[in-house]
This record gives C-alpha cells, structure tokens and sequence, in this order.
C-alpha cells in the first residue's frame, strides 16, 4: 500500500488519458448547451411555463441570487460556452477548470429538471479534472512530461493526478455497484422480469423492435440477468489485467445496448468513455496505432 | 523544505480519503447509520449528490396527462400530451434532443406530483395506487390539495396546459380547463399479449385559461 503510494507520487501512465477527458467533457458540455437553446426561455431564463425553485438551493444565504442569475441567463450561458471553449484548448489551464465546474454546476441547478445519471457523472468528472493536470496534450500550452508523466524525485503534481484517476476509476465502480444493489432490491430485476418493463415504457422506445423483444421470455430474463452480472462484476473484475478486457467488452456491449433501445445517449457516451482510465496511455496509443493500420489498409 | 513536501503529500492523501469515505457513507442505501447522519448527508448533497439506481425499479406504466379544454356552452375537447411526445421521440431518434428536453421538463414535473399524490394515497389507507383507482380533486383534503396544487411542478403543468391552449389558439372558444393525470399500466409479464388498464389518478378544479406571465 504504502510502495503503490510512492509510486504513485514518481510516475503517471494517464496524460493522455486526462488530456482525451478534458476535451471529451468539454465537447459533450457544448453539445448540450447547444442542444438546449432553442428552449432558452424555458430552462434558463424561467419566462415560459416551467416555473422552478431556488437555483442555489441548499445555500441559503445566497437565496436572493437566484432571480438576478436567470434574469442574466445569457450572460451565464455566454460566459459558460467561453469558459468551455478555453478549456477545450487548455487556455487558462487550472483557473478556467475551476470556472468551468463552477459555471457548469450553476448550468445544471438552472435546468436540474431536465438532468439524468450522465450529466451527474459529468459534474464529478469536471470536479476531479480541476485538482488534474490535464495540459500534457491536445492544449496550446503543454505542460512539461515531468509534470505530468515522470520525475526523479516524489512530484505532488503526479500524485494529485493518479489520485484524479483513481476517483474517476472509484467513482465508475460505485455507480455500477450501487446500481446493482437498488436493482437487487426490486422484485421485476430479482424475477428476471425487469427488461420487459424497460423495453415496454412508451418514453424509451428506441426501436420498433422493443415490443417484440420485450414480449420473449428467453430475451427478457437473459438481458436481466446479464445486466445485473456485468454490473455487479464490473467493480471487481476491472482492476485485473487478465479480466479487465473481457468486462470492459461486456459493459460497453450494455451501453451500446441502452443507446439504441432506450435512446438514452450522453449517459451511455459518458460511460463508454470513461473506461479508458483503466487502461493507460500506452494501451490507447497502440489502440490508436492499430485502429490506424487497419484504416490505411482498408483505404489503400 | 523536504517535511514541507510531505505534510502536502499527506493532506492531499487525507483529503481524498475524506471525500471517498464521506461519499462512499452517503450514497449506501438508506441505513442505520446513514439516517443518524442525517444532517451531514444533506450538507454533503448540496455539492454532492448522487444516485445510481438507473430502473430500480423500472416503471410499470406510462404516464398520461390529459387537458380538457371546455368552451361557454360546455362543449369539451381533450388532449393528451405525453403518448405524441414519446412517438416523436422514438420516430426522430437520434436527432430528439429538443423533444427530449420538453418530455422530460413534462414528464418529471408530473412524476414529482405523483410523488405527492401516492403519499396522500397512502394516508388514505390505500396501499398502492391502483387500489386507489380514481381519487378526485375533490376527495382531498383541503391540506393534501394545498401541497399538491401549490408545488411548483403543479404550476408548471398547469402552465404548459395554458401554453397548449394558446399554441392551438383556443382562446375565442374555451377559457377553462380541467387537468387530468392517468396512467397506463404495462401489463404483467404473464399477460404481455394483453391490454394495460388505463386509470385516472387525479382531475383538478376548473382551471381559467387566461395568461400565465
């Protein structure tokens, strides 16, 4: 415990990991920005039907903020897309992470009704990518690999930033953890049954096959069961190398899944993403390396 | 200089292991210990809540809100809102996000309401909703009305009624309307080549249509 500690402190193997994080993020919080302006009025300012509480609830003595930042909801927006776009390109590096999270959170509080799990985990990752060094790549100014990646001597930077890693890797196993244990706690997932609920409900028919699925006995416990072994086994089997990849394959194949049949996407995407932290730098790079052979020979 | 270096490294080390014993404590299932803690957990929510039971348990129907618009000679004409959303939904899929964003301004406006109305089904000794069948505006008490009525996902609902009203340009003809709340349920898996029974849950007073501001 105490050797993976100091180690940790010496070297990092996810530059590229947290680097691929902090433009992913970033491009999944502009996406939703500008997916959600047509509907200004209603989510942002409070002037069409949607009447909503206090924006800053559970801080009280700013109360009467609240109607000053919606009356001033496009300069919030505007300062949060500005804010967005620094970051993408690792402008203002820690200072405009900071801001980010700061305004993305108020973002949220200002259309909380429209927020599922994916944006939740995205708020958690803008949070931990703050205390992160995240510059090494894709940023206009990179930062220096002993910062990031390697030193001779214990570099707190590389520490705060396995740490980072750690809690995104932590923070995925509790989400499936925990999911598995609601679930377990349902009769409909403990029968076998709960699928054919999930494929039934009119707000998620992804596809015009759902009815027919939901309606096959074999499918609906199998898809059941499946859904609660990958989650309950995900936590335990991802931290071994021998069967990292075979349940990483699993949860991607449920979130693929959940994205076509039920349309839920951005927390399917977000998901999927995430997964690369249990892989490190030099996996994605000879991913990318095999991914571009196969393309070349493919278009040659 | 080098014990300067290593206190950092241990309050670091000592603020991460708060943080994940602290989450870790208040994202567990309801238990004893964290309803002992009940104040911290809701300090600790402000910044960092967090659910994960994704369809646990899914729903066992699909949600109907109805707007009865009536005209000066008592003519009616009724629309239901969520059922087209869901087809628009599905038939626009992948490019639904502004449907998406109503559906669910919609949708959880109207789940927060039953939230409310399955309490007061509970007070009434009625132990689901379906037992219940139909419970009218007018069998509530004037309190359990008063928390429903006056819950800002009520007004919202209320409005967007007001909103279709305006949108259809209903306004020479009608100016009330009666909200209705349904549900229709998913049959048991043993009836799946079955019919869901539809329900009605809660009618409102009549509403006058003028403006919302």
């Amino acid at each position: 415990m105490i050797n993976s500690l100091k180690n940790a402190s010496y070297s990092s193997e996810y530059a590229l990991c947290l680097s691929l994080c902090r433009v992913f993020i970033c491009l999944i919080a502009l996406r939703n920005i500008f997916v959600s302006l047509p509907l200004f009025e209603t989510l942002y300012s409070g002037t069409s039907f949607w009447v909503t509480s206090d924006i800053l609830y559970g801080f009280s003595f700013l109360d009467s903020y609240s109607g000053i930042i919606r009356s001033n909801a496009k300069i919030v927006i505007f300062l949060y897309t500005t804010s967005l776009i620094l970051y993408v390109f690792g402008v203002g590096r820690r200072y405009i992470a900071i801001m980010t999270f700061i305004l993305f959170d108020l973002i949220q509080r200002m259309s909380y009704i429209t927020l599922n799990g994916g944006d939740n985990l995205l708020k958690f990752i803008f949070l931990y990518l703050c205390f992160a060094d995240s510059f090494r790549y894709l940023s206009i100014k990179k930062s220096k690999p002993n910062f990031t990646q390697i030193s001779d001597a214990p570099n707190l930077s590389i520490f705060i930033n396995n740490l980072v890693v750690l809690s995104i890797k932590i923070h995925l196993c509790c989400a499936y953890l925990l999911s598995t244990f609601y679930k377990l706690n349902t009769e409909v997932w403990f029968n076998g049954l709960a699928t054919y609920y999930t494929l039934s409900v009119e707000r998620f028919q992804g596809t015009p096959w759902n009815q027919i699925l939901a309606k096959n006995g074999f499918w609906v416990t199998i898809t059941t069961y499946s859904t609660l072994a990958i989650e309950l086994s995900f936590p335990f089997l991802v931290w071994f190398r021998q069967t990292k990849l075979f349940i990483t394959v699993a949860t991607i194949v449920l979130h693929f899944g959940i994205f076509i049949f039920m349309m839920i996407y951005d927390f399917q995407i977000i998901f999927i993403f995430l997964h690369i932290f249990f892989f490190n730098d030099n996996d994605i790079k000879s991913l990318w390396i095999l991914l571009k052979n196969k393309f070349t020979t493919i278009f040659s | 200089m080098q014990e300067l270096v290593r206190f950092k490294f241990i309050l670091v080390f000592f603020a991460f292991t708060t943080y994940w014993s602290a989450t870790i404590l208040f994202i567990l299932p309801e238990n004893y210990i964290t309803i002992s803690l009940l104040p911290y957990k809701k300090a600790f929510d402000t910044v960092f809540f967090q659910k994960w039971g994704f369809f646990a348990p899914p729903p066992k129907y699909n949600d109907r809100l109805y707007y009865t618009y009536f005209d000066k000679s008592g003519n009616s004409s009724t629309y239901e809102v969520l059922e087209p959303f869901a087809k628009k939904k599905s038939t626009s899929s992948p490019f639904n996000a502004d449907i998406e964003l109503i559906e669910y301004i919609i949708s959880n406006s109207l789940n927060a309401i039953n939230g409310n109305l399955h309490e007061v089904f509970k007070k009434n000794k009625a132990t689901t909703f379906i037992e219940t069948s139909t419970l009218s505006d007018k069998q509530l008490d004037s309190l359990n009305r008063l928390i429903i009525t006056s819950s800002y996902s009520y007004q919202s609902i209320v409005n967007y009624g007001k909103y279709i009203h305006e949108d259809l340009d209903l306004q020479h003809t009608s100016n009330y309307m009666i909200i209705s709340f349904g549900r229709k349920n998913i049959p048991k898996f043993v009836n799946r080549f079955g019919k869901g029974k539809d329900l009605i849950t809660f009618i409102s007073d009549t509403i006058s249509t003028s403006n919302y501001d």
